[in-house]
């Protein structure tokens, strides 16, 4: 017995000591296999790429990525598309296409742009051949003209079809006919002028379709969308900022072969889309179309300095005609964290106080607005509490018997709305048109979602 | 039995042995698993953490875009971790592949990651049931959480290396069963092979066959056993001996006198009573050969009774000084006869004993009758009785041919007689030291071929009441 002990003893030592037939934990640290098509095709890139580079992901859209899967050729195999930077220089993009050649990946074209970063990348059909063409756009930095290239494969070669320089871009349906138009915004800030172009398929080949001179004294073009401007036709919505901080959209509709801008500045009239501060047009409400946003002073705040009024953002539809009907009406407070929708009985008979330069203790304040601010009274707080306060500033609440409702508890603090608890001394009819603007909290719930951070 | 002893070892031995081994190769696993994963999940988790870190302390202006770009730039080429960073939702925006799966994912370490901390999630990747190691550690912008940093690595080559090398330690493990197994049986051999060669040899002597002798194969139990075992044959086949000794030697002396008695009858059938000289001479002799005959029959009657625990003694407090005058007077026309000098050395004070006067007697007798026995003419004869603090030492003392020093353990044995071929039927001795030792006293003989004889008796002294 002694001596199988013995035995078993030098064995495991052996073993454990002599550990050299397999390897360390840290060699045996690799990716994960499952996504091995993933990373065989990085592997084929990075295999490709010359040496020193690097993968760089395009600015736009926000689902572009450095590396893509798209069938190019129509070939029901997709190709890779990748874009690189060199080690070289700052100022060259590289683009890198492989195809699939019997189960590998081969090189099918490889070439570089002049500019810095790689602003936009979609790939879309324009010409009408059923194959989506490579649209690139480069350039050379913030708020510098770009330039949009587009190219097509035709026999496993590159062609490029058109070179343009552009502000804004936006890839859509703009003529309503199911094929993907190519909008360019160009603002020569020398010159002060601006266009919008229109290209698109025509005669089966990608050509300008229309232009457009646009109001060349602005500041510079920041977002450019194609959406549904009203049920039956569809838009490019231009965003346009004016001055240090004032903007406005442009809306150009498709009409007979033309672009047209029914919203267009009437001499001597106010522009319909100016806005104070820059709100982009969005489809806010979820109905597929797209809402122009504009910033909106609350009554009341006429005092107050531009940094200091609670813009209220303001969404309108085009009418069809020539003019705008609102929508929503939202305030949103990126410190608070929060999106409020203003209810739509309150449309005209409310004003907001926001406090947020105390980062401990922010403030927002709706109140019933009514006779040029003769009545005034509060119908809703939101309050922002740092967490580690919360328990305590609960208890006071509480304690008041204070009716309020939670409505965000993030790490660093907890958004509550609190409800007036006591009715103001108001006339009669005041008090019965305040009452009915008061908020269940079901209905202060539903009027709140966070606000989404820039991404 | 012998099979018994073995299996039973084999399977002691294996089954102990095998929960050790198994109880071992548990704690192996567990080391060399916590190990592999312990180190991996340490380096990933480091490597993981600086590397936000950094991201969140030099991106702070960057959106999650951004930073996806810039941490896509940065991770090295030799990243062995697939590195994703996911939105708020979850959902991958980036990975290091450069690709934008848009995939959603929910595991424990994103969802830790997401509230703020580090979050380490060790199980299978729900959709391709791959095991995998992940950590995720949340990217800031502005104090806010808006984005999750996420290395993930395959878990798969720890748990083969980890498995390999516990299939090596089974091996082990296997092989020191298996090697104990074999060592019980060779022990087993060793312990019930001399319990074989034991039995063996206790059957052959149950047969009669007393010169079988165990083997001794070890010095352990088992050899003190064969020995005891061994000894008890021996013990056995002297006293076979000693009987079929006593059996012809008791024939003997009964058939001398019976003999005489039958010779002297025929003569004076034959001869009439013509001759009433001869006539009381041949009656004297027959009378005399009869009492030799009834002497022989109740030493053989008190040796069955000390045989059977019968013997009684009827005690009385008695001075044994009286007894050995008696015998001075009764053998002292028989010293004469043989020309032998018996002395007395009696004390002057009593020396009290509890005992029965007639055994005692018996004792003494039987003494005197072999010292004359063996004392030539001319010899000399001494009993002596003293007082030594309690006890009462009688020693009778002779000058005869004395014992040989290889028959003296045994002379006090029955049907003993040593190399003498003298009559008696070698139950005398065995008769008294059976009768001494009732009598709680002691008997001793010593004793010097040529020189004499010397047997001490001593009893305990009975105290005087007054004294």
């Amino acid at each position: 017995m002694k001596k199988a002990w013995l035995y078993s003893a030098v064995l495991l030592a052996a073993l454990l000591g002599g550990c050299g037939f397999t390897d360390t934990p840290n060699e045996l640290m690799r990716a994960p296999t499952a996504d091995g098509d993933q990373k065989s095709i990085n592997q084929a890139v990075m295999q490709f790429l010359p040496p020193g580079s690097q993968l760089t992901v395009p600015l736009h859209p926000s689902e572009a990525s450095a590396v893509t899967l798209q069938d190019l050729t129509g070939d029901g195999n997709p190709e890779v598309v990748a874009f690189f930077k060199t080690e070289k220089t700052d100022y060259e993009i590289g683009v890198l296409v492989l195809s699939q050649k019997q189960g590998n990946w081969a090189k099918l074209s490889s070439f570089t742009g002049i500019g810095s970063e790689l602003d936009y990348v979609t790939f879309e059909d324009l010409n009408g051949d059923q194959l989506p063409e490579m649209l690139i756009g480069l350039g050379g930095g913030e708020n510098l003209n770009k330039e949009l290239s587009v190219y097509s494969i035709t026999q496993g070669q590159v062609q490029e079809l058109i070179k343009q320089p552009y502000s804004v871009m936006a890839v859509g349906d703009l003529t309503g006919n199911g094929l993907s138009d190519l909008a360019l915004v160009l603002h020569d800030h020398n010159n002060l002028t601006s266009k919008a172009e229109m290209y698109g398929a025509k005669d089966g080949k990608l050509a300008k379709l229309t232009e457009l001179p646009l109001e060349g004294a602005i500041n510079g073009y920041e977002q450019a969308i194609i959406g549904k401007a009203s049920p039956t036709q569809n838009g490019l919505f231009i965003e346009a900022g004016l001055g240090a901080h004032s903007a406005s959209t442009e809306l150009l509709v498709w009409d007979e072969g033309k672009l047209h801008n029914p919203l267009a500045k009437i001499d001597g009239e106010m522009d319909l889309t100016f806005k104070p501060y820059s709100l982009y047009s969005e489809d806010i409400n979820g109905d597929g179309i797209i809402e122009i946003g504009v910033t909106t002073q609350p009554p009341g705040t006429d005092d107050l300095s531009m940094a200091e009024i609670p813009w209220v953002s303001s969404y309108f539809q085009w009418d069809q005609m020539s003019g705008l009907k609102p929508i929503e009406e939202h305030y949103q407070n990126f410190l608070m964290g929060y999106d409020f929708r203003i209810p739509d009985k309150w449309e005209g008979k409310y004003t907001i106080t926001s406090s947020d330069q105390d980062p401990n203790s922010m403030l927002t304040r709706f109140f019933f607005y009514a006779d040029n601010g003769k009545t005034k009274a509060e119908l809703l707080t939101l309050q922002t509490v740092p967490t580690k306060e919360w328990a305590k500033f609960e208890s006071m609440l509480k304690q008041k018997q204070v009716p309020y409702i939670v409505l965000k508890e993030a790490t660093k603090q907890v958004l509550v709305a609190i409800q007036p608890q006591v009715t103001p001394n108001l006339g009669k009819s005041a008090k019965q048109e305040y009452k009915s603007l008061l908020l269940t909290p079901d209905e202060v719930r539903k009027h709140y979602k966070p606000v989404t951070m820039p991404m | 039995m012998m099979k018994g002893i073995r299996t039973r070892l084999v399977v002691y031995f294996g089954l102990i042995l095998l929960l050790i081994v198994l109880l071992l190769e548990g704690l192996f696993y567990w080391a060399v698993h916590s190990y592999y994963f312990g180190t991996a999940t340490e380096a990933l988790v480091t490597r993981t953490t600086t590397f936000t870190n950094f991201i969140n302390k030099y991106t702070t202006s960057y959106s999650l875009k951004d930073k996806a770009r810039y941490i896509l730039e940065n991770v090295s080429n030799q990243e062995y971790a697939k590195v994703e960073v996911l939105d708020i939702d979850g959902r991958v925006i980036l990975n290091s592949y450069g690709f934008q799966t848009g995939e959603i994912i929910q595991t424990p370490d994103v969802i830790d990651a997401l509230k703020g901390q580090s979050g380490l999630h060790i199980g299978k990747n729900p959709k391709t049931k791959e095991r995998i190691i992940a950590v995720s550690n949340p990217l800031l912008f502005a104090n806010e959480y808006i984005g999750v940093l996420r290395y993930t690595i395959s878990a798969e080559p720890l748990y083969h290396a980890v498995n390999r090398i516990a299939l090596y330690g089974a091996g082990v493990g296997t092989g020191v069963v298996i090697l104990a197994f074999a060592l019980s049986l060779l022990i087993a051999k060793r312990i019930v092979d001399p319990i074989k060669d034991l039995t063996k040899a206790a059957t052959q002597m149950a047969k009669g066959n007393f010169t079988t002798r165990a083997t001794k194969r070890y010095d352990d139990e088992v050899g003190t056993l064969a020995d005891a075992f061994n000894y008890m044959a021996a013990e056995i086949g002297k006293n076979e001996k000693l009987k079929n000794d006593f059996i012809s030697s008791v024939s003997h002396e009964l058939r001398t006198p019976l003999t005489s008695i039958k010779g002297w009858g025929e003569t004076l059938i034959s001869g009439g009573l013509d001759e009433p000289e001869e006539t009381m001479l041949g009656l004297e002799v027959i009378s005399k050969e009869t009492d030799r005959l009834i002497g022989l029959v109740e030493e053989l009657l008190d040796f069955s009774k000390f045989q059977s625990g019968e013997m009684k003694l009827c005690q009385e407090r008695m001075d044994i000084r009286d007894v050995l005058d008696d015998l001075h007077l009764q053998f002292a026309i028989r010293s004469q006869e043989k020309q032998v000098d018996l002395h007395l050395e009696l004390p002057s004070s009593p020396l009290l004993v509890m005992g029965d006067p007639n055994r005692l007697k018996q004792v003494f007798v039987n003494l005197l009758d072999n010292a004359f026995k063996f004392t030539p003419l001319g010899g000399s004869i001494t009993v002596s009785a003293e007082a030594s603090e309690d006890r009462a030492i009688i020693t009778v003392t002779d000058t005869g041919e004395g014992i040989d020093a290889e028959d003296l353990p045994h002379i006090t044995r029955k049907f003993y007689k040593g190399r003498s071929k003298q009559s008696g039927s070698g139950l005398g001795l065995a008769i008294c030291k059976e009768i001494i030792q009732l009598h709680a006293g002691q008997f001793h003989v010593s004793s010097s071929v040529d020189h004499g004889t010397s047997i001490t008796v001593d009893l305990p002294i009975e105290k005087d009441k007054k004294g």
